[in-house]
């Protein structure tokens, strides 16, 4: 069994852990909620759940009792801050060393044990460092470690998201959404969408870019069309996970966060990140983006900003050149829109060919990215010959 | 789909329309379900974002 959203088991005991709220009392909510997260997780994946229990309860946990205990005792605020950067630092240095290990296969200094069976590790350092980070603007006051591990496990977004805010996940979890009737019909038409998308929708849409694939010659209208396919597979493939995990985080009394909020009718490339894996593109803007100046600074250094980000989003997905190549493109179009002062077309305006010409204009863009997606660099490479032959 | 049933004049209550919107979905998953199951060689990929 895997801790992933298309395991059978999986689903099945996550499932019988969200009707078992009902006996959930109120009081314990918190302290059942982590505990079942960690047998759940424990049973799918026991490395996934050791390695984020240990992470929370004897590193973040002490950071932040820690910088509380400063704060009481009146240290300077240097102290603190500190403390916290060492924190985030280890956190930033052990995600880079998981990249890393997970693409090459070395593992230094632990060569016997390999990073890659922790599942969704990074979406938990996003967490990880999203609360830590929140102690340098604002005071939390967390005493009991339960919180934080059901934050870490929380079993439907531990794979891949949304990444969810503390703040928000604590003040959901302080008063969890009552199991009613409405609750579980509007959670199970969410997980049914969610599947159908998978299912149904990403995985035929697959089968025809695995055909598209299969084929010898490409020319421009096959690439084209074969990139489209691609871009519509990954919102369905994407988008459909989200669904599920927000349905079964609703059933949990978590309200997750939305990762997409129709993407494709956006009119310029900044705008569809705002509506394309919100929650990831959030964390950026308020853990590097702000505290690296933000729209404070000159228009050429916030797209200076947003190039960067683009370019860390694109080694995110994988150190290697086509995700590097992928994070240029975005943040090479970024870039062009901020210093260009390019503005989205306003809601009143939204009709007329001009409205659709940059819709049709900015997904195309998107789209072009898509291809960097694509496993083999062989594939990337045929298709990119493609667009220079007619027919 | 809601906007052109009622340009139809075809009013449909909002709960029917998620009921059957639901078991539609719900079919087509059965039935995509199936077809993998009866086509063994075709497992399911896995979601693209998972452990990224």
């Amino acid at each position: 069994m895997s801790p992933s959203l298309l395991d059978g088991r999986f689903i099945l005991l996550l499932f019988v852990v969200c009707c078992s709220r009902f006996l959930w009392p109120a009081k314990c909510y918190i302290i059942l909620g982590a505990l079942v997260s960690l047998a759940l997780i424990a049973l799918a994946s026991p490395m996934t759940a050791a390695v984020i229990f240990a992470l929370t309860v004897f590193f973040i946990y002490p950071i932040h009792r820690a910088t509380v205990w400063l704060s009481s005792r009146g240290a300077p605020r240097t102290a603190k801050g500190l403390l916290l950067t060492f924190g985030i630092g280890v956190l930033v240095c052990l995600f880079c060393w998981s990249k890393i290990a997970r693409q090459t296969g070395i593992h230094p200094f632990l060569h016997n044990w390999s990073l890659a069976g922790v599942i969704g590790l990074s979406y938990f350092l996003f967490r990880a460092i999203d609360f830590l980070h929140i102690q340098a603007i604002t005071k939390v006051d967390e005493r009991s470690p339960a919180a934080l591990v059901y934050y870490g496990l929380f079993p439907s977004t531990l794979t891949s998201g949304p990444i969810q805010k503390f703040l928000d996940f604590k003040q959901q979890i302080s008063a969890p959404a009552p199991l009613t009737r409405a609750l579980v019909l509007a959670a199970s038409y969410r997980i049914t969408r969610g599947y159908f998308r998978k299912i149904v929708l990403a995985s035929t849409i697959n089968h025809f870019v695995e055909k598209s694939l299969g084929t010898e010659h490409f020319n421009f209208f096959k690439s084209g069309l074969t990139i489209a396919l691609l871009y519509v597979y990954f919102y369905f493939d994407f988008a459909g996970y989200s669904d599920i995990a927000i349905g079964f985080g609703s059933l949990l009394g978590v309200k997750v966060p939305e990762n997409f909020r129709k993407p494709f009718l956006a009119t310029t490339v900044s705008e569809f990140w705002r509506n394309w894996h919100i929650t990831l593109v959030d964390w950026f803007r308020d853990h590097v983006f702000i505290p690296l100046g933000g729209m404070q600074v000159s228009r050429l250094r916030a797209a200076g900003l947003a190039f960067l980000i683009m370019v860390l989003c694109g080694l995110w997905h994988g150190v290697s050149l086509p995700f590097m190549a992928w994070g240029v493109w975005h943040g090479s179009v970024l870039f062009m829109e901020g210093v260009s002062g390019l503005k989205p077309v306003p809601p009143p305006k939204r009709s007329g060919l001009k409205y659709w010409w940059r819709v049709a204009s900015t997904n195309a863009l998107v789209a072009f990215g898509s291809i960097f997606f694509l496993p083999h660099d062989g594939d990337i490479l045929r298709i990119l010959k493609g667009f220079i032959t007619l027919w | 789909m809601v906007n052109l049933l009622n340009r139809l004049g075809i009013r449909l209550d909002p709960g029917c329309w998620v009921f059957f919107k639901w078991s539609v979905m719900a079919a087509a998953i059965f039935w995509a379900l199936v077809y993998a199951e009866s086509r063994e060689s075709e497992n399911l990929p896995n979601f693209v974002y998972v452990n990224f």
